[in-house]
């Protein structure tokens, strides 16, 4: 069953960079629009996923021959996208409160890329009162301590404090969960493991918990095919210490999957052709790649057996 | 007129009767009605037939303010049911009966055997043992045959499907969450009432703010509020 699961990552993980790599000029934002006019979600949001998706890649390395050879180049891509980092550091001087420069910046620390410029200017807005009076969600500053820790920034927030108040850890009602709620949820615990990177980071009582409940959540949204949140339920059992692996919803998850790697968000079928299903589409499709990287690279350290490092880092 | 237009369908008037009767279960445990009798319920409606089978579809749950509550069992109660089993005898030994069906009327036959004094009934089903799931099943499909066994989620009783409610706590409870999820608050309030007999639910479920909301939430449908009711009644006795 393992050898069938890695087969599955394998597939699911190669085929959705491919698409990215196929969407790459799609995700790159007109290099004429002023920096005081760009606007995050349009422009930003979509090459910061693409660049995490790349970035995952990069980290857990080698695990198959055409991911190794495809996350670099997208990884590059992305950087020119972003003037090797410089658009980066003026979106942040004119913008000193915005968080996704340094969120974005995170992730290309993560595949070796360096910008001191921009890293100055972050460790001078950490110094802010400003900074420790962010009017975010508890989840969303878990994202910036761990892009701070990422950079080696110091981090503005009391990462226990920030977990006490997020809905899982408070160990919620399992019951009394939305799909917003779903999200803010898996993010919880991609930020604090560091996307599966550092899984100890979780503390033992959230394991326990997410070990009793991710297994009703993969049920109920499997059921409602609702595949995005599918795909990042099934990374969050990625990132526990000891991954269940649920070989049938992975199953169900791959079978989603359209041929040419693009994932479709819920039941309804994807249009055809990349340009029309980008806008709605590149967002589990990121998912998926980073989804199916991550069950190659954990259940390649289950399956052999190799004590997995990342068990003990932070823990 | 007709004789056909002017008789509701026996379905619908089934139905009514059957919520009829467990609104009055509902009263009798949350201590609006202290007259609670089996027997008040056969005669009041024009279709007694179908006040029977209200009693043959709610089985030990019309009879649970005796077991739970331990108000006095009267003659007359039990004679009703002689009367209902005979009216909807039992098809049991039918191959094509469902093992729930069969553990509804086998628990029932016990209970009435247990209030009538009249010692030991008749020996657990084999065939229920055979069809009923096992261990290796997984939660869903475990959790909701449970739910359909609800009726036998009562204090003092050692059965296999006891048994099984008492080592899958954990199955109980996630059935129990997952029913919500999927917008099916009866189910949720059934496995509620089987989690409500167990010392070790999982803290997190907060079975008593689960219950509550069942309860909001099935507030039109008295069956779900008897489920919730003895649950609740069987936490509090729990704790005292």
């Amino acid at each position: 069953m393992r050898d069938a699961l890695l087969s599955i990552g394998h597939h699911v993980g190669t085929s959705a960079l491919e698409w990215l790599d196929g969407a790459a000029h799609l995700f790159a934002f007109p290099p004429d629009v002023p920096v005081l006019e760009v606007n995050t979600n349009r422009h930003v949001k979509p090459l910061a996923e693409f660049a995490l998706a790349g970035s995952i890649a990069v980290r857990e390395g080698a695990i198959g021959s055409r991911q190794a050879q495809i996350s670099p180049v997208l990884m590059d891509y992305a950087w020119n996208a972003l003037g090797n980092g410089s658009f980066l550091h003026e979106l942040q001087l004119a913008m000193p409160v915005e968080t996704y420069p340094m969120e974005i910046y995170a992730m290309f620390t993560r595949a070796g890329y360096r910008h001191p410029e921009l890293e100055e200017l972050l460790a001078h807005l950490g110094r802010l009162r400003a900074a420790h009076a962010r009017e975010l969600l508890p989840n969303r500053q878990l994202a910036l301590t761990n892009s701070a820790r990422l950079i080696g920034l110091e981090a503005h927030a009391d990462e226990a404090e920030l977990v006490g108040r997020t809905w899982l850890g408070n160990a919620s009602e399992p019951w009394a969960l939305d799909f917003a709620t779903a999200y803010a949820m898996t993010h919880t615990v991609f930020h604090l493991s560091d996307w599966a990177g550092q899984p100890g980071r979780l503390p033992p009582a959230m394991v326990d918990y997410l070990g009793r409940w991710l297994p009703v959540w993969l049920d109920v949204y499997r059921e409602a095919q609702q595949w995005d949140l599918v795909g990042e339920l099934l990374m969050v059992d990625l990132c526990l210490p000891h991954p269940e692996f649920p070989a049938d919803t992975w199953i169900a998850y791959a079978t989603a999957q359209n041929e040419d790697g693009l994932m479709p968000f819920g039941s309804e079928a994807p249009p055809e052709g990349t340009e029309d299903a980008f806008r709605n589409y590149y967002h589990p499709t990121v998912v998926a790649a980073v989804a199916g990287t991550l069950l190659v690279s954990r259940g390649i350290s289950t399956l052999t057996g190799a004590t997995d490092s990342r068990e003990t880092v932070g823990g | 007129m007709s004789r056909l237009d002017a008789d509701p369908p026996p379905r619908l008037s089934y139905t009514t009767a059957v919520d009829a009767l467990a609104a009055s279960v509902v009263r009798a445990f949350r201590g609006a009605d202290d007259t609670y009798r089996v027997s008040d319920h056969v005669g009041l409606l024009p279709d007694r037939r179908a006040e029977l089978a209200a009693l043959r579809v709610l089985g030990v749950d019309a009879l649970a303010p005796y077991l739970v509550r331990g108000r006095p069992v009267l003659a007359d109660d039990l004679a009703v049911f002689d009367e209902v089993t005979t009216v909807f005898p039992s098809d049991s030994t039918r191959v094509t009966t469902s093992v729930v069906r069969r553990l509804r009327h086998w628990f029932l036959e016990e209970v009435l055997t247990d209030l009538t004094g009249a010692g030991k009934g008749s020996a657990y089903p084999r065939s229920a043992d055979q069809l009923a799931p096992n261990e290796g099943t997984p939660w869903q499909p475990w959790s909701v045959f449970m739910a359909q066994v609800s009726t036998m989620a009562l204090p003092g009783w050692v059965t296999p499907v006891h048994l099984a409610a008492s080592r899958r706590t954990e199955d109980l409870a996630r059935g129990a969450a997952r029913a919500l999820l999927r917008g099916d608050p009866y189910t949720a309030a059934r496995l509620g009432r089987w989690l409500a007999l167990q010392p070790d639910v999982p803290p997190e479920l907060g079975l008593t703010g689960l219950l509550e909301h069942v309860d909001l939430l099935g507030s039109r449908d008295p069956r779900t509020q008897l489920e919730v009711a003895v649950a609740q009644h069987l936490l509090e006795v729990g704790r005292s």
